[in-house]
């Protein structure tokens, strides 16, 4: 009788201890389960991001990110009738520069540039400077071709950002301004717009 | 005095490994900058022994040289000053020369 006791104890545990295994098994089954379609779950939402955001990229570019460029500068500048060149370049005055701006790489990137400052002669001491300028400089370089320094600025627009581009047009506006005046005084030479029009312009 | 650098003419490049060097030095010249054609991104940059400074083989005429493996030792200066790119389009620097 006792035996029997004794075995029915046995099992009982067992069944018991077999049943709590179970238990924590499906727990983390469970969970296991739980957290990969979760994961799937967040998957699928990145994966739709990224193709609507591609989608939307695709839709604006390449063929009106010089649209998208010209009504940027448009609202910078709050001048309505500036329009592109031949070359598809948009020129404005900034200061006593010129800058012109046009979409490059299938417009993934904007091209700013401007002459600084022309008629000039070349130098030993222009091009140290100009060298020394660069390598001080991240972005934005300095180079002289006949008779010219020519300010230029590679910048990426994927996705296109028009307070970004506005941003970067105003610095470079700016510098190239700078950079003129301060070219003139040391090397001579004449900037774009001579100061003297600058006054009467603004007048 | 340290001698200058100028960079006499550029042509394109599609496609290919390139190094953007913010500040270099070619034998001792004062800092320049400038994109030069490397032949690969990993095994063109390297560290001198003797002098412990960290250089980049480039495609680069010298002068008026003309030969067609033309290459050039260039010294990185500085730290993150040099940029390298693997499938780079564009304008590379292809001749440089003394300033006299």
């Amino acid at each position: 009788m006792d035996t029997i006791k004794i075995m029915k104890s046995v099992l009982h545990s067992s069944w018991y201890l077999f049943c709590e295994r179970f238990v924590d098994v499906a727990t983390w089954l469970n969970f296991l389960l739980s957290d990969f379609l979760k994961r799937g779950q967040y998957r699928a939402i990145d994966l739709l991001n990224f193709c609507m955001a591609k989608r939307k990229r695709l839709k604006d570019e390449p063929q009106n990110i010089s649209t998208l460029l010209l009504e940027t500068i448009k609202d910078v500048t709050g001048l309505t009738d500036i329009k592109p060149d031949q070359d598809g370049d948009i020129g404005v005055g900034c200061g006593c520069a010129v800058t012109y701006l046009r979409a490059i790489d299938d417009g993934k990137r904007i091209h700013l540039f401007s002459t600084v400052v022309h008629d000039l002669n070349e130098s030993a001491q222009l091009i140290e400077r100009l060298n020394a300028i660069n390598a001080n400089t991240t972005d934005m370089q300095f180079t002289f071709i006949s008779e010219a320094i020519y300010a230029e600025l590679k910048v990426a627009t994927d996705p296109y950002d028009s307070r970004e581009v506005a941003k970067t047009f105003k610095q470079f506006g700016e510098v190239a301004d700078s950079m003129g005046i301060l070219f003139q005084s040391e090397f001579g030479g004449k900037t774009a717009i001579a100061k003297s029009m600058l006054t009467v312009m603004r007048h | 005095m340290q001698k200058t650098i100028r960079k006499v003419s550029t042509r394109e490049m599609d496609n290919g490994a390139a190094v953007e060097l913010q500040a270099a030095s070619y034998e001792g010249s004062a800092p320049f900058s400038g994109i030069f054609s490397i032949f690969d991104c990993d095994l063109s940059v390297y560290q001198n022994p003797e002098t412990g400074k960290l250089m980049v083989s480039a495609h680069c005429h010298v002068g008026n040289s003309n030969d067609e493996d033309d290459t050039i030792e260039l010294e990185i200066l500085g730290t993150l000053t040099a940029n390298f790119i693997e499938g780079y389009s564009g304008d590379i620097i292809d001749r440089i020369e003394w300033v006299k």
